[in-house]
């Protein structure tokens, strides 16, 4: 679904990715994680094109996205959804404005319908109808966060583009956020493209980790063989402390489920 | 992302050949009808999938028959495609309806989500009501807000009472900086400005005053406007705009950030620490501006006279000195620190005022810039009235 290959980003003299190979495929959760500084975020807005790669291609559902002409890629545009690490609701207009203007700006249906729709979505995401009138600044973060999913899911995407979305969320409402987006995910069979550096939700939602350090991806497997691969920098980040009581309730979780 | 997109792609995903289909047949039991559903259903056909939904409808008015769904037909689905068809049938057929395997948990999802829906806010009042109940919050607004700008007033005048009294809290660095800022930073543009409005006022009078053959009273006009309200007027107006907005948003970012809460809670008063110095940096600078705005009007006044009407500049000092009592000039200066004063006032206060948002920061450096400028015309306009009855 997402193929980068010999991806190269630059800038001045710093190389933040040197000949990095992803591939993610259709269907799946595909969470990627490394330290700060190693270029997940640059890597989300390389492969959405906000940012031109120096260097590799990106394909997306088959087309290369930086040789692609404007109508072939802007068809592929509104298959892809992206909510930002602060969900970037457009402050001037109000919470169901937001969520109607992609679908305002690429269709032709009427205003009622347009609303209907963004309504539905609304409480797709689990929110409640009444918040539809309030504006963006009365919001507290997970409903901002749950808002910006809503609008990305508003044109009916196959591939969504999560930032560190449960960044700055109480763990209840990360938790929460976790649990609708696999629910949203599953049913409607996404492919998720997923930066996070929260452990939990690391291990609760994705099918499979990328690791992103020394310029490349090192590894992309099941979190329990990232977990065990053999590399000082994956033992720290996941058999730290943290790491480990993240693993240890996710075991709980399903031992309970089961 | 895709709302970056120019327009014009808008109808390309909305390909008028619609591959959905709905077709009914008669139940088994032939008490209801069974619709089946067919097709591509989602987002790109939402409109094909209105029409053949109205169709249906207009074909089915005696609507008594239960309707049966049978979904699994259908080749692909989305939750817009199935929240029309729970518009359209309801919550109940839709349950029953059946549906491939990969599109039940759609369905389940859509429908769950729909039915905890809570009711749609209640319709606004009419439009009578809220043009009042906006004029009422309105002025409540504008009495509170005077309300709090007395409060801050009072404050602000006791910590500068207290600073003044014990010398080692001077901050002599912060308001020699802000000085520089309010006030030398600002001499050229209101050394200009008043020039140009000088010279701009001698031509209105030689015009004028010309028709009466009295063009030499230009003078006077020029040395009365200048001393008495344009040089005060002029650069307070020009602060205003300049240092009031700055003010604000300097403190409103610091607000935004949080470094106003963080200052207070290592025990230090922001109002010693920011507002004082500000205040009074502006109480020295506009005394000062207003004795250059004067000069630098006079001065254009001077020129025009010179070129437009062979004025000399001797005459003109001449006449000047003759005529124009010192006490012109005192009354023009006495209202510089005070409009200085609520100018430092309103800026910091606005700047108070933010709240979390960048947007917020805008909202208030425009407020505060509205609000120092009529709140110098008024006080320039009390102040006429006041020596206009102690006859200065």
């Amino acid at each position: 679904m997402i193929e980068v290959t010999g991806l190269r980003n630059q800038f001045g003299s710093l190389v933040v990715h040197d000949n990095l190979d992803l591939q993610v495929r259709r269907g799946e959760i595909l969470a990627v994680v490394g330290g700060s500084g190693s270029g997940k975020s640059v890597l989300l807005r390389s492969i959405i094109g906000l940012h031109r790669p120096s260097a590799g291609s990106v394909r997306l559902n088959g087309i290369d996205m930086l040789s692609a002409d404007d109508s072939a890629r802007q068809a592929v545009e509104q298959n892809i959804g992206v909510l930002f690490q602060k969900g970037a609701l457009y402050s001037s207009l109000d919470v169901i404005e937001n969520v109607m203007l992609p679908l305002r700006e690429h269709s032709d249906l009427d205003e009622r319908s347009i609303r209907d729709l963004a309504m539905s979505k609304l409480a797709l995401v689990g929110l409640r109808t009444d918040v539809a009138n309030t504006t963006v600044q009365s919001l507290s973060g997970g409903m901002i966060k749950r808002v910006a999913l809503a609008r990305a899911l508003i044109l009916e995407p196959q591939i969504l583009f999560l930032d560190e979305p449960t960044a700055g969320l109480d763990p209840v409402g990360a938790n929460a956020f976790d649990d609708l987006l696999l629910t949203i995910q599953r049913a409607l069979g996404l492919t998720v493209f997923l930066v996070t550096h929260d452990l939990d939700s690391l291990y609760k939602v994705s099918d499979r980790i990328a690791v992103l350090a020394e310029k490349r991806v090192l590894v992309v497997d099941t979190p329990e063989r990232v977990a065990n691969f053999d590399e000082p920098w994956i033992q720290s980040y996941f058999q730290g402390p943290r790491g480990r009581a993240a693993q240890v309730s996710q075991q709980q979780e399903k031992e309970h489920g089961n | 992302m895709s709302v970056t997109q120019p327009k014009q792609n808008q109808s390309a995903p909305h390909s008028s050949t619609a591959q959905l289909s709905l077709t009914t047949q008669p139940a088994a039991d032939a008490s209801g009808v069974v619709v089946r559903l067919s097709g591509v259903w989602v987002l790109a056909d939402y409109r094909a999938g209105q029409r053949e939904l109205q169709a249906f409808a207009s074909r089915h008015q005696d609507s008594e028959q239960v309707v049966t769904l049978d979904g699994r037909e259908i080749t692909r689905l989305d939750t817009s495609a199935a929240h029309l068809l729970y518009q359209f049938f309801g919550a109940q057929a839709l349950e029953q309806g059946q549906f491939k395997d990969e599109h039940r948990n759609l369905v389940q999802l859509v429908l769950s989500a729909c039915e905890q829906k809570s009711p749609l806010p209640p319709k606004p009042d009419n439009s009578l009501v809220a043009l009042l109940a906006e004029v009422g919050e309105f002025c409540t607004n504008a009495f509170r807000q005077q309300k709090l700008l007395l409060g801050f007033l009072g404050q602000v005048l006791i910590r500068i009472l207290q600073v003044l009294v014990s010398p080692t809290r001077w901050r002599i660095t912060p308001l020699a900086a802000q000085i520089e800022q309010v006030g030398l930073n600002a001499v050229p543009i209101v050394a200009l400005l008043t020039f140009l409005v000088g010279a701009v006022v001698a031509f209105l009078g030689a015009t004028v005053l010309g028709d009466f053959g009295a063009d030499i009273y230009t003078v006077n006009l020029v040395g009365f406007s200048f001393l008495r309200e344009f040089g005060v007027l002029l650069a307070a107006i020009l602060l205003a705009g300049r240092t009031a907005s700055a003010f604000t948003a300097q403190l409103g970012s610091m607000k935004a950030n949080e470094e106003i809460d963080a200052l207070r809670a290592q025990g230090l008063d922001p109002l010693e620490l920011l507002v004082v110095p500000r205040v009074l940096a502006m109480m020295i600078s506009l005394p000062a501006l207003t004795i250059l705005a004067m000069v630098s009007g006079v001065a254009g006044g001077m020129l025009v006279c010179w070129l437009a009407l062979d004025i000399s500049p001797q005459l003109f000092m001449y006449i000047f000195a003759r005529d124009i009592d010192i006490s012109h000039f005192w009354s023009g200066l006495v209202k510089a620190p005070v409009f200085a004063f609520m100018i430092g006032l309103i800026g910091c206060l606005e700047g108070f005022k933010v709240a979390g948002s960048a947007q917020s920061v805008g909202e208030h450096t425009t407020s505060s810039v509205v609000q120092s400028i009529f709140m110098v015309i008024l006080l320039d306009a009390l102040f006429a009235l006041f020596f206009m009855e102690i006859g200065w």
